[in-house]
């Protein structure tokens, strides 16, 4: 009882936290969108608000692997498999686009000290 | 060694980088609009946190799963001998191994829910006080 407590603990932790980490993301990306449009400069923000949709695709894997439907050894390691994948190519991503944003934020606190 | 174990590490670190980052990126933002808050303290509190998940993830996967099955196997080789002095310590073992890896998987989820809830917090505050 204990156990099957702390394994269903564990799921929603797991959902509850991609779901906070994709939208924690989201909302970076619309940042950088207003910084986008006050300074009309890019700021690749269309890719930092798509990026974390493979986190949240993480949460949602886990979800279906943790529910009674899936039974079978095979089909729950490939689930677990492309979760993780998509974990990781989301996680560059958001990098790549976090990295590109902070440039341009670097140059508008060159521009402001200039001024 | 199992691919999407590293996989998953390989995400996690990724993601510890790109927060540490989001904490860089916050404290330039907020010298640009003049608030003297430290939210930007927020993400670099979730990447440590989340390095705190990382090295729970990679100690239970590369000492204790290892340690555990040589464990069983030596319980299945004790049990096929009927060798009852050398069953119940390892019996122990494996019960003693199994909760840890219990211990350290909540661990590592609470670690990742803590993360997440602290970067979804900053980037909110942020947002909000760019929108007034």
């Amino acid at each position: 009882m204990t156990d099957d407590l702390i394994q269903l603990y564990i799921n929603a932790a797991a959902v509850a936290s991609g779901i906070f980490f994709w939208a924690g993301f989201l909302v970076f990306g619309f940042i950088a969108r207003r910084y986008s449009v006050v300074f009309k400069r890019a700021t690749f923000h269309t890719s930092l608000m798509i990026a974390p949709s493979g986190i949240l695709l993480y949460a949602v894997l886990m979800m279906i692997k943790s529910s009674p439907m899936i039974k079978d050894p095979a089909a729950n390691m490939i689930i677990q498999g492309a979760a993780c994948g998509l974990l990781f190519i989301s996680a560059v991503f958001c990098l790549a686009g976090i990295l590109k944003f902070n440039s341009l934020i670097d140059e508008l606190l060159k521009y402001k000290e200039q001024k | 060694m199992k691919f999407d174990v590293v996989l998953y590490e390989a995400g996690l670190l990724t993601l510890i980088a790109a927060i540490a980052i989001i904490g860089v990126s916050l404290r330039k933002l907020t010298m640009i609009v003049r608030e003297k808050k430290l939210i930007w303290l927020l993400p670099v509190f979730a990447a440590a946190v989340l390095a705190v998940s990382l090295a729970s993830h990679v100690y239970a996967n590369f000492t204790m799963l290892p340690q555990l099955s040589t464990n069983i196997n030596a319980l299945s080789q004790a049990a096929v001998g009927q060798d009852s002095a050398k069953l119940e310590p390892l019996k122990a073992a494996v019960a003693s191994l199994k909760a840890g890896l219990v211990f350290l998987k909540a661990l590592s989820f609470t670690c990742f829910l803590l993360a997440s809830a602290m970067l979804l917090a900053s980037t909110s505050i942020y947002l909000r006080w760019i929108s007034k």
